[in-house]
């Protein structure tokens, strides 16, 4: 029996998996995952998703000063800093202990003149907490009594922490949110496309002077390359841009996760037809999703023409890259830290697979994998993507080890690439480094690349991707000097003490 | 003359970087090497306790945050089961040794529920012989002063043992809240640097702190407060321990003029003014060695010279920057951008700045919006702001070089080298950091941008 099986872990395809674990937040799930937690909370993820509007949208926080600084922690520091997000201003209503009693009707409304007075804004939208919402404070009547008062509009976004904890839940609630922030179209641009499910990826380009591409400039390559007009990229730009979402023709889809939800919404609100294929990565993924486009916009011929020269071009990085690789298995590990991601992630499984690879995903919380019901149904459902998945207990969202998977697939160094999302990646030298190991720095959080998005989307991104496999697995070829990294969370940091302990054993 | 503003005085409106009262408890107790943290709510405030926590790593511990599981079935039929089964885990050491104390905090959510974490944790130690403190510090109750204050009461009340003996020496408390970005680096020299002016370290809580050591607490004769909050109800607390707190403590030692007076202060009521002066000289000594005759520290100190800043962040550290940046650079100062949670707080930073008004222009603003910071900052047309890495995108937004040495430590702030801010080598720090900033503030990197030689074109 391996270490993983004697700690309560299994292997299931993902299907197998979607449909055999209990359903989230239920006694069974509990037992057979105690402690799990979940990572951010509902306040969180919606207020940072409704803070890529810029330039006239405020969001004001209902709460107390203590949420606002669990956002901004992330939104003024990493999404700012490395995602061309602008300082984003939050005022907020500051909810004491007198207020949490008395209730805090007074102070939203306090709060909500002066953001009108001072900050001038087109849009206030507001989020509410924990203690505000659990305490009942009537936002939508402070808003009603402010009504002719405030210049701005506004609009309310329920967000208590605790409803939906699980990342896919809570991101789900957003569509509708969104949705019901925008007019009913005016007029349908016929040529006219949006993409939904950015998140933290300001819109704003290398030409205008951003210094690593995000993913704007893949779609706006994908969709003229097609002869098509990218009309709305969601979420971005300020209130006039948003709220005239609706006058695109179709909804195409960056992630799944953040698009769907959005996208399900507006085809209701408004009637908007939406596209599934999402996350363009790799030749056959870019293709699916530039053909269903085309399918829908009758440009099949122009986008068979298109798609081929981008093929052509890339034919050769291709077969390198396939070389490379084919064979090894890719292994996914889903945030080590937070456990809750994946769907980006396997975007590059898929680009794997082109390639000749195998690909499992572990690290993967169970609840926060069942809780993101849009990523499996566009992964599993639509394409048909059903890998091997490493399900278990992962008390208190304790990581496997990378080694102890190897170990258990039965694999050596030289017959995996290591991938992984977030922050905290594995890493021991000696045993699992860079030097030794493939590892592919596929990190939403700290994948910066000039000249192609940092998901990986596109030709751009495909590329990328592929001259970054290469690289990793001629890296591994050096069997020596590890990383500083690998040699700090290593017990025997030294060539002479590992190589040691190598030979004595 | 120095003009004071507080926009925000007459409303509870805020937009400021201030964690809630758990915050502040964790902060205290994860300085505490062999305990464990049990956090009881949701999980978005316990994504910032852990990364909060994180400050405390570099030359420090690794004190974990077991979270109990607060799902949205918890908030609603109440989670009292999974603090009980989350309990038992950490005191049978599921994630470390079992520890001396588990130290129970908890969020809004079931804050407001009514979840009786005293009584569950009092329940557990009962049956399973483990101390366990509890302590009510939702995010509502107040800012991370507040919750500093709450762990610490707690743990007078129910750690600290009384004492007879002669109280000598002091209790270093809350250095997190200072407010500097590199407090780890800081506290630790601060107090080598009193320990070599013959001032005796009781405890410092909580920086490394061993459970044991806390229940000496009252064998100090004072408590050298590292923040300008009021704590009353610790203060006096501490002052039934016979443990008196200092109230007119100086300035923090950030830069050779605040440390001459730090040092000479606390030595000549607590240790050997003597040693304190010989050890400062010393100190410049060694400063001295690197800088005089440098070419590089001459032209850099001349440069700075005359040159206009803003300060921004908590009071303490804002107060001591901008007195070293004025007396120490010659830097002036133009607009004090002041975070802090009491009237208490306020006061004690407006009385020492003050005298600065009589020699330099500037305004002084109490809790302000970042908008509002932001505009005056604008309007002063500074050369350079010294805060904090959440308002970096603020101020680099509006063009202005940004210096991150306030706040917290966690998430971007790259400070690897174990050397401190405060202290007279301290010094050599901060003239390196300020340095940096002069650089993105005055290199005109748009000119060589613009004009830069492009070559002719190619021939056959």
């Amino acid at each position: 029996m391996s270490k993983l099986e004697s700690e309560g872990y299994r292997w299931l395809s993902m299907k197998e998996a979607w449909e055999t674990l209990p359903e989230i937040d239920t006694p069974a799930f509990n037992e057979m995952c105690p402690g799990y937690e979940g990572v951010w909370c509902r306040y969180i993820w919606t207020t940072t998703y409704f803070q890529q509007f810029v330039n006239d949208v405020v969001v004001v926080t209902h709460g107390p000063l203590s949420c606002v600084a669990a956002m901004k922690n992330f939104m003024q520091t990493h999404y700012s800093l490395h995602s061309a997000l602008p300082f984003g201003h939050s005022p907020c209503t500051n909810m004491d202990e007198n207020a949490v009693i008395m209730g805090g009707g007074d102070i939203l409304a306090d709060t909500l003149r002066r953001v009108d007075r001072e900050y001038r804004p087109k849009l206030i939208i507001i989020t509410d907490t924990c203690a505000s919402n659990m305490i009942h404070d009537d936002v939508n009547a402070v808003i009603s009594e402010l009504e002719g008062e405030v210049k701005a509009k506004v609009v309310f976004a329920p967000s208590p922490g605790f409803a939906g904890i699980q990342s896919g839940k809570a991101i789900e609630a957003t569509g509708p949110q969104v949705a019901s922030l925008m007019d009913p179209p005016q007029n349908i641009d016929q040529n006219g496309v949006n993409v939904l499910g950015f998140y933290y990826d300001g819109v704003f380009l290398e030409s205008e002077g951003r210094k690593h591409a995000g993913s704007a400039e893949a779609y706006i390559h994908l969709i003229e390359g097609i002869g098509c007009k990218v009309h709305r990229l969601m979420n971005g730009g300020n209130y006039d841009y948003l709220r005239t979402a609706p006058e695109a023709r179709v909804n195409a889809i960056h992630t799944a996760a953040w698009g769907y939800p959005a996208a399900k919404a507006m085809e209701e609100r408004f009637g908007t037809p939406w596209l599934k294929r999402q996350l363009p990565m790799g030749l056959a993924g870019t293709r699916d999703w530039v053909m269903e486009l085309a399918q829908f916009m009758g440009r099949e011929a122009e986008a068979e023409k298109f798609v081929r020269a981008e093929e052509a071009k890339l034919a050769g990085l291709f077969d390198e890259a396939r070389k490379h690789v084919e064979g090894k298995m890719l292994l996914i590990e889903c945030s080590r830290n937070s456990q809750a991601k994946y769907g980006e992630l396997l975007a590059y499984g898929r680009l794997a697979k082109e390639l000749g690879m195998e690909i499992c995903l572990y690290c993967l919380h169970p609840q926060e994998f069942k809780s993101a019901q849009d990523d499996y149904e566009a992964f599993v459902e639509i394409e048909g993507l059903n890998p091997q998945l490493l399900v278990g207990p992962y008390p208190y969202h304790q990581p496997v080890n990378v080694e102890d998977v190897m170990a258990d697939l039965g694999l050596n160094e030289d017959q995996c690439v290591y991938i992984y999302d977030d922050v905290f990646p594995y890493a021991k030298s000696g045993s699992f480094d860079p030097s030794n190991v493939a590892r592919y720095t596929a990190s939403v959080q700290m994948k910066r690349v000039k000249g192609a998005s940092y998901l990986g989307v596109g030709y751009a991104g495909t590329a990328d991707s592929y001259r970054g496999l290469i690289e990793a697995v001629q890296v591994a070829k050096r069997k020596s000097k590890p990383t500083f990294f690998g040699r700090v969370w290593s017990s025997t940091p030294y060539e002479f003490q590992y190589r040691k302990e190598t030979a004595k054993s | 003359m120095m003009k004071v503003l507080s926009p925000q005085s007459d409303t509870q409106m805020r937009d400021q970087m201030q964690p809630g009262a758990f915050i502040g408890s964790l902060m205290i107790t994860s300085g505490i090497t062999d305990v464990v943290n049990v956090y009881h709510g949701v999980s978005g405030c316990n994504a910032m306790a852990q990364h909060f926590r994180g400050d405390l790593v570099p030359n420090g511990a690794y004190v974990p945050i077991l979270a109990t599981g607060f799902l949205e079935n918890e908030a609603i039929m109440g989670g009292g089961a999974k603090l009980e089964a989350t309990l038992r885990d950490a005191a049978g050491g599921r994630v470390k040794n079992p520890p001396k104390c588990i130290f129970v905090s908890l969020s809004d959510c079931p804050a407001v529920g009514g979840e009786d974490i005293e009584g569950v944790s009092r329940g557990v130690m009962e049956e399973l012989g483990t101390k366990i403190v509890a302590i009510e510090n939702a995010g509502f109750v107040g800012g991370i002063a507040r919750g500093a204050e709450l762990a610490l009461c707690k743990i007078l009340d129910e750690i600290v043992e009384p004492w007879e003996g002669k109280r000598e020496g002091i209790n270093v408390i809350a250095p997190f809240l200072m407010g500097s970005a590199n407090m780890p680096f800081d506290i630790d020299h601060m107090v080598e640097m009193l320990k070599a002016a013959g001032v005796k370290i009781n405890l410092v809580l909580s920086r490394n702190t061993k459970y044991d050591e806390l229940k000496r607490f009252a064998a100090a004769e004072a408590n050298l407060m590292l923040t300008y909050e009021e704590m009353r109800d610790f203060v006096r607390k501490s002052d039934a321990l016979g443990v008196r707190t200092l109230s007119d403590e100086p300035v923090l030692p950030y830069g050779i003029g605040n440390t001459e007076e730090w040092l000479l202060g606390l030595a000549e009521e607590f240790g050997d003014a003597e040693k304190a002066k010989a050890y400062l000289i010393e100190e410049m000594k060694k400063v001295r060695n690197i800088l005089y005759r440098s070419y590089n520290f001459s032209w850099m100190a001349s440069f700075v010279s005359d040159k206009y800043a803003a300060v921004c962040g908590y009071a303490p550290f804002v107060v001591a920057m901008t007195r070293y940046l004025f007396h120490d650079l010659n830097v002036r100062v133009k607009v004090v951008g002041l975070w802090g949670e009491t009237t208490a707080c306020m006061e004690k930073a407006r009385k020492i700045l003050e005298p600065l008004g009589e020699t330099m222009d500037f305004t002084v603003m109490e809790n302000p919006t970042y908008y509002q910071l932001g505009e005056a900052v604008r309007e002063a047309n500074v050369d350079f702001v010294i805060g904090a890495m959440q308002d970096k995108p603020l101020f680099t937004g509006l063009g202005i070089a940004h210096l991150n040495l306030a706040g917290f430590y966690y998430f971007n702030n790259y400070n690897f080298v174990p050397w401190p801010l405060v202290g007279v080598k301290g010094s050599l720090r901060l003239m390196s950091e300020i340095s940096k900033v002069v650089g993105d503030a005055f290199y005109e990197t748009e000119a060589w941008k613009k004009h830069g030689f492009v070559a002719g074109p190619e021939t056959e």
